[in-house]
């Protein structure tokens, strides 16, 4: 089969398993780790976070509301213990990196050179202390200036995970002026739910994910790919064969699974199956 | 996610219900105190598998013990015969079996689910127990007749509509006045396991709690499903648990 490339990253096909919903692949079937075109990691962090408390999740109607609060071991636990096991499994591993400044990003993006990532996909979702909190997502030369410094460290694959809210498609054109070399979009919409709790009603604030935004995600996909040159990798709401063709008819060139594989671990298998089943009747 | 038949659905009351399903991969590796994860609706909502105590385990079949709570109990109440549903396990570490007893086993309300499969091994083990069982009255008292023929019972109702009036946790502290068993094991709704963690805590008796939590993937994959440590951090009860020793549990935390 002939390799897919986004930028200087080559799979053998579309599907990555999305940032924080496959663990560290510990209780996943091996044959989805392997047959994955890439893995991307939890987000990582420069230190260990030990995350929200409860409730961390709440569903709404074709949807799932998450605040987890980017737990995971920090750096040097990723990169000493982990990151060698997620090696192992195949595919191209790509490192998702969280920090809150510009600093925090690249002692990451140093720290993981020569470790053996393909490549880092950068989360701007996060808020920038040295903003008064204001996430970098919603600042476009802040992300150029981010990306502009990332690229200057790191050698490999650099993609960044959009926020799929503020000023999307200028944060797209100022990572791609800064030397991004894919773009995925998107991360989980702001979103809230009231759920009852026996002390009475409750906000749950978080990410969206799953089927209900995927009409919104194909949306901001066929836009962006119109706007910047930059392959694109969907993100957002994919459960079949079905959902991933329409985003790669929207523009997308990969995509990546997450919520899916909440649901059911074998979920992958199943998308790229029905997606080549697709594919073969034209 | 595998399918599965229904063999029967049985209601036990006004909002109890014994599923049973054909699933024979699930019920030969099947241990107690784990879950599997059930879906029996097309289409994605609602879009998560719900997590029942695997209740007990015959040959090729499982049963999960419920109480219908939400949407996706209630469309599962409608299942009937030859229905198929998705399955999805064992998750989940087992309860611990000792070798030696007594094992005090306490249920508040549906919280006897997974306690059924595991009498029954201590049973077979030849392990001395007792089962506590608490409830708010008499019709919410489940599978009595077949868990009294595994176990020795002391029953308590809140409104004395059957066996002693008051709360399980009274009838374990009297007891504990006068025996001292080798291991606690409790199921029951946080303000109960927190009171016994408190009185098994006490009394220096090795405890275990099983925890329930709202829950995405049952494996450990999102992190969903985080109970305060006692020592900082979470723990997650669909790969740590269900059943976490009492040390581990903050139980200021858990009410």
């Amino acid at each position: 089969m002939p390799l897919l490339s986004l930028g200087s990253l080559k799979l053998k096909n579309p599907l990555m398993l999305a940032s924080g919903t496959w663990g560290f692949g510990e209780t996943l079937p091996q044959e989805v780790l392997k047959g994955a075109g890439a893995l991307v990691s939890k987000g990582i962090s420069l230190f260990p976070r030990e995350g929200n408390p409860p409730p961390r999740l709440s569903e709404t109607p074709c949807g799932l509301i998450n605040s987890i609060g980017l737990e995971n071991p920090g750096l040097s636990v990723f990169r000493e213990r982990i990151l060698p096991r997620l090696l192992s499994y195949g595919p191209p591993v790509v490192v998702n990196i969280l920090g809150e400044s510009e600093e925090e990003f690249l002692r990451l993006a140093e720290g993981l050179c020569g470790a053996g990532a393909s490549g880092l996909e950068v989360n701007i979702s996060c808020p920038n202390v040295k903003k008064g909190g204001i996430a970098f997502s919603q600042d476009p030369e802040g992300v150029f200036r981010l990306v502009k410094r990332i690229r200057e460290v790191w050698k490999g694959f650099l993609a960044v995970k959009l926020s799929p809210v503020g000023p999307v498609s200028e944060v797209a054109q100022a990572a791609e002026e800064a030397g991004a070399e894919a773009l995925t979009c998107a991360n989980t919409y702001p979103a809230l739910s009231v759920i009852r709790e026996g002390k009475g009603p409750r906000f749950h604030l978080g990410g969206l994910s799953g089927p209900a935004i995927k009409p919104l995600t194909l949306r901001l996909v066929y836009e962006l790919s119109r706007r910047v040159k930059l392959p694109l990798i969907a993100c957002g709401g994919i459960v079949s064969g079905r959902d991933a063709w329409e985003y790669l008819l929207c523009g997308a060139r990969a995509f990546q699974v997450g919520t899916a594989t909440l649901l059911d671990p074998r979920a992958p298998l199943r998308i790229l199956s029905e997606l080549d089943a697709l594919a073969k009747d034209g | 996610m595998i399918p599965a038949k229904v063999i029967r659905q049985k209601r036990l009351g006004e909002e109890y219900f014994l599923l049973e399903l054909e699933a024979p991969e699930v019920a030969e590796k099947a241990l107690p105190g784990q879950f599997v994860r059930l879906s029996a609706w097309p289409g994605n909502d609602p879009l998560l598998p719900r997590p029942f105590s695997v209740h007990e385990v015959e040959g090729a079949r499982i049963s999960v013990l419920y109480q219908v709570r939400g949407r996706g109990t209630r469309i599962l109440s409608a299942l009937r015969r030859g229905d198929e549903v998705k399955v999805d396990g064992p998750l989940g570490r087992p309860f611990p079996v000792p070798d030696a007893g007594p094992v005090w086993v306490i249920a508040g309300g549906i919280g006897v689910a997974p306690f059924l499969f595991y009498l029954e091994t201590l049973k077979a083990r030849g392990v001395p127990r007792r089962l506590f069982y608490g409830a708010r009255s008499r019709g919410d008292l489940l599978r009595i007749s077949r868990l009294a023929r595994l176990s020795p019972l002391i029953v308590t109702t809140e409104d004395g509509s059957a066996g002693r009036r008051g709360l399980v946790t009274e009838a374990l502290s009297e007891a504990l006045t006068r025996e001292r068993p080798a291991m606690i094991l409790a199921c029951g709704p946080p303000a109960m396991l927190s009171a016994v963690g408190r009185i098994a805590g006490e009394a220096g008796i090795p405890t275990w709690l099983s925890l329930e939590a709202v829950m995405a993937c049952g494996r450990g994959l999102c992190l969903g499903c985080a109970v305060p440590r006692r020592d900082g951090g979470y723990l997650k009860v669909c790969v740590e648990g269900p059943a976490v020793g009492l040390r581990e549990v903050d139980l200021d935390a858990l009410t």
